[in-house]
């Protein structure tokens, strides 16, 4: 009898120790978005949430809008994907298929150690590198634009989502890649009618959280985008996204409503990444459903 | 089969089902098994004989998802006692009935700590206690002679044979009074596999011993009596004389 | 068997692909290192202040990156010290205590926190200190210590998952032995469990520091500063090794202190890589472990 009160008595010791500290991380998520939504609070009341949303910034004529940073978002997000989905894609499809062993393995070890390069590092080299030579072959502006930006972003996400990719492909069950080889198929066929298809949903998760990665991205656009408030309308135009806004204004009044604009991008970032991050976990857990 | 004394009942299921989810695994056991004797349990795979042992110590109770529904009734220390009943602490119930898993199982310490291991977690820190039950433990499982050397090297260097001896001796350490192994010869050699039968043979004279098995062969060695769990029921299977024939 | 023309163009691509990426991956960590091996000297680190001096005696460093270096060593050990013991008792509550509907709510709500941006969990700490600043004490405000808590949180969902995966990956077999030996739970996870999933977690640890070394977003907004000289207290301003490097970008004055940006940068590529490398070769450890075992 004693024994069993001290294994039941330690377990809800335990239970209330480990259970009061994840209480703890997981109020955190919640008591970010309050803050996010609390601060900004001025600014939607005053200009209403719509509105906050869909006007031009022009705070000298009394506008807070943060529809230019949101396009600007959203613009450098997507040109990056577009540039580093297909080559993720190759870069994958060579390591787990295509490639030969010796040089597939070399590029998976390279491709692995290269997430460890910080952001800062890529921004750093985007002033240095990337804007003097979009500069010099465009011949427009100062370089610092969404062109550059775009460039280095792709670069920067394409690791982690090779590696998504990679993992995703090799997840497909041998069987199905043996059944093909067994009926002819050679390992183009093999990859695009059998691994493809099967890895869809690793893929698109794969991708689902690049976009997340690149939309929260603050480095790379502060120092490479131009940071100038306006609708992006063309590459070689300086923009400012909504977490270079976040860094640029947060030196402002703090009583401003210039101020309070920063926390309607926070609001904006992190409900479209937490939406990037439900939806991801929706797909993992209906995989996980399939493949028990 | 040689003149036994009059033989109690140690373990009774009564209408006991078992379900993952809503997968039944089997429904409404019914059976006895008798002291002092050895028992095996046969039947196709994955059909529930390793559920249907780990009722009986009810370490089912660790696997998310699992359901069990019935009353398990075993005599320990010479009373009947309700142990799935959720009020029977598992933890002295695991040690009064003790499991031995079809892969060898030792834990990553030495061979004297995965022996002195269970009473360890019963606090017992006197050094020249363990070291007493740990000698006796493994004399009982036939190793002694083989580790006494080397208690203190790694348990992962022994051989297969050796390690599900160890497991043996682990689970023994504790003065069982039933013994449940799962398949615990198929992963070893025939050489390895023939100590451990023998050591089983031994084990029953002063345990309940119940041991799930694939191998006819091992059938026809050990059991006292053959029961088959087939497609969710449990019964006592041909009589003995038929394997003795095959 | 002769290669179908779609055989070859598919494999070009994926090659070209590949390439591409090296190459990219290449060009910037060569132009780093070839514009900042210049600057890779004593003076980098202590500029015209005497090394043994400026570690262990009290001269001041101007022009040099110790500071930034002892900011990010101090910001970064805060918030790990913070952070593991935190994800270390969620970690384990999810794979040993939580089931069900619980289990879910709690996985999805980590997976969020590790979706927010970093700038955000900036901004929240920002905003954090104005309250705090508000109704507490005027002393305080962005500082070592809020960034310390912010970064904590930044890697805490990952070192969470690190654990829960760890200890999820165990093999049944491993999670049922102590218990079938009369082990109770918190036994089970302190003699067995835990000690078996070390170097899991060690290589979520190591990962964790890597990204809290490297993380800009979050201290610009909570206390890095240009200029600040060693971190002397907690609540004071510091200096940070990707805070200077993203300062230097727009705001050099000079040739030499472009080129020690640039020597910034390789020694944070290098803490940021070798940290990466040790977590990587951790976990081919295990690899081997979990094969020689079974």
């Amino acid at each position: 009898m004693k024994r069993r009160d001290e294994g039941s008595r330690s377990e809800r010791a335990a239970r209330l120790v480990l259970g009061a500290a994840v209480v703890t991380a997981a109020a955190l998520t919640g008591a970010i978005f309050l803050y996010m939504v609390v601060l900004a609070f001025p600014l939607f009341a005053h200009g209403h949430v719509f509105r906050v949303l869909t006007q031009d910034w022009a705070p000298l004529q009394g506008r807070y809008g943060i529809r230019p940073m949101i396009a600007a978002s959203l613009a450098l997000s997507f040109g990056a994907l577009a540039l580093a989905i297909p080559i993720s894609l190759g870069c994958a499809a060579f390591v787990t298929m295509l490639g030969r062993p010796k040089p597939a393995l070399f590029v998976r070890r390279f491709v692995q150690t290269m997430t460890g390069i910080p952001t800062v590092v890529y921004g750093f080299v985007g002033v240095f590198l990337v804007v003097p030579a979009v500069r010099d072959v465009f011949q427009a502006g100062s370089g610092r634009c969404l062109l550059s930006a775009i460039l280095v972003l792709a670069l920067m996400i394409t690791p982690t989502m090779v590696l998504f990719f990679i993992d995703a492909m090799e997840s497909v069950p041998k069987e199905y890649v043996l059944a093909a080889s067994a009926l002819g198929a050679g390992p183009a066929e093999k990859f695009l009618w059998i691994v493809l298809p099967c890895a869809r949903v690793g893929l698109i998760t794969g991708v689902l959280l690049a976009f997340g990665r690149a939309f929260g991205d603050t480095l790379v656009s502060l120092m490479l985008a131009g940071n100038a408030a306006v609708f992006p309308s063309n590459l070689f135009h300086s923009v400012r996204t909504l977490t270079a806004h976040i860094a640029l204004v947060i030196a402002a009044d703090f009583q401003s409503l210039e101020f309070a604009s920063i926390f309607a991008c926070g609001v904006v970032l992190y409900t479209v990444n937490a939406a990037v991050a439900l939806v991801a976990w929706n797909l993992r857990s209906r995989v996980l459903e399939n493949h028990p | 089969m040689k003149g036994k004394p009059a033989m109690g009942v140690k373990i009774r299921l009564q209408k006991v089902s078992f379900r993952y989810g809503t997968r039944f695994v089997f429904q409404e056991v019914s059976v006895e098994f008798h002291e002092h004797e050895l028992a095996v349990i046969v039947g196709p795979s994955g059909q529930g004989k390793s559920t249907l042992l780990m009722c009986l110590n009810r370490l089912w109770e660790e696997i998310p998802g699992a359901r069990m529904e019935g009353e398990v009734w075993i005599t320990l220390d010479g009373r009947p006692r309700c142990v799935s009943d959720p009020s029977f602490p598992a933890t002295t119930l695991r040690r009064r009935v003790a499991m031995v898993f079809q892969t060898p199982n030792p834990l990553p310490m030495t061979i004297f700590n995965n022996v002195a291991f269970p009473h360890k977690l019963m606090g017992v820190r006197d050094r020249k206690t363990l070291e007493e039950t740990v000698r006796k433990a493994l004399a009982k499982a036939y190793l002694w002679d083989e580790v006494k050397d080397r208690l203190h090297e790694d348990a992962r260097h022994l051989s297969g044979g050796q390690q599900q001896r160890l497991c043996i001796a682990r689970a023994l350490s504790l003065d069982p009074e039933v013994v449940l192994l799962d398949e615990p010869t198929s992963s070893l050699d025939e050489k390895a596999a023939r100590v451990i039968e023998n050591l089983l043979l031994d084990l029953k004279r002063r345990l309940t011993v119940i041991v799930v098995s694939h191998s006819t062969d091992q059938v026809r060695r050990l059991a006292d009596r053959v029961f088959r769990l087939q497609e969710g029921r449990l019964f006592l299977d041909r009589p003995l004389a038929d394997y003795l024939s095959l | 068997m002769k290669p179908s023309g779609r055989f070859f163009v598919l494999k070009i691509w994926a090659a070209g692909c590949a390439l591409a990426v090296v190459s990219g991956a290449g060009l910037v960590v060569g132009f780093v290192i070839r514009r900042g091996a210049p600057a890779l000297r004593p003076s980098l680190l202590f500029g015209a202040a005497p090394p043994w001096h400026a570690v262990f005696g009290n001269v001041p460093v101007f022009d040099g990156l110790w500071p930034a270096v002892l900011g990010t060593v101090s910001v970064v050990l805060l918030a790990v010290g913070f952070a593991v013991p935190l994800g270390l008792a969620a970690g384990i509550y999810l794979a040993e205590f939580a089931r069900g509907r619980t289990k879910q709510m709690l996985s999805v709500a980590f997976d969020i926190l590790a979706g927010i941006p970093s700038i955000v969990i900036g901004l929240f700490g920002f905003s954090l200190s104005l309250t705090l600043h508000r109704f507490v004490s005027p002393r305080i405000g962005p500082c070592l210590v809020l960034s310390a808590f912010c970064l904590g949180i930044l890697v805490l969902p990952y070192l969470i998952r690190a654990v829960q995966s760890a200890l999820e990956g165990l093999p049944l077999s491993l999670r049922l032995t102590a218990l079938s030996l009369g082990a109770h739970r918190v036994q089970n996870l302190r003699y067995v469990l835990l000690p078996s999933s070390l170097n899991a977690i060690a290589t979520g640890v190591i990962l964790a520091i890597g990204r809290c070394a490297e993380d800009t977003a979050v201290i610009l907004l909570t206390g890095a500063v240009a200029l600040a000289g060693k971190p002397r207290s907690l609540l004071e301003n510091f200096e940070a090794l990707p805070f200077y490097i993203y300062y230097v970008s727009s705001q050099y004055t000079s040739a030499e202190e472009l080129e020690r940006g640039f020597g910034a940068a390789i020694i944070l590529l290098a803490i940021s890589l070798g940290l990466y490398l040790i977590a990587l070769s951790i976990r081919h450890r295990i690899g081997r472990q979990a094969f020689y075992g079974r």
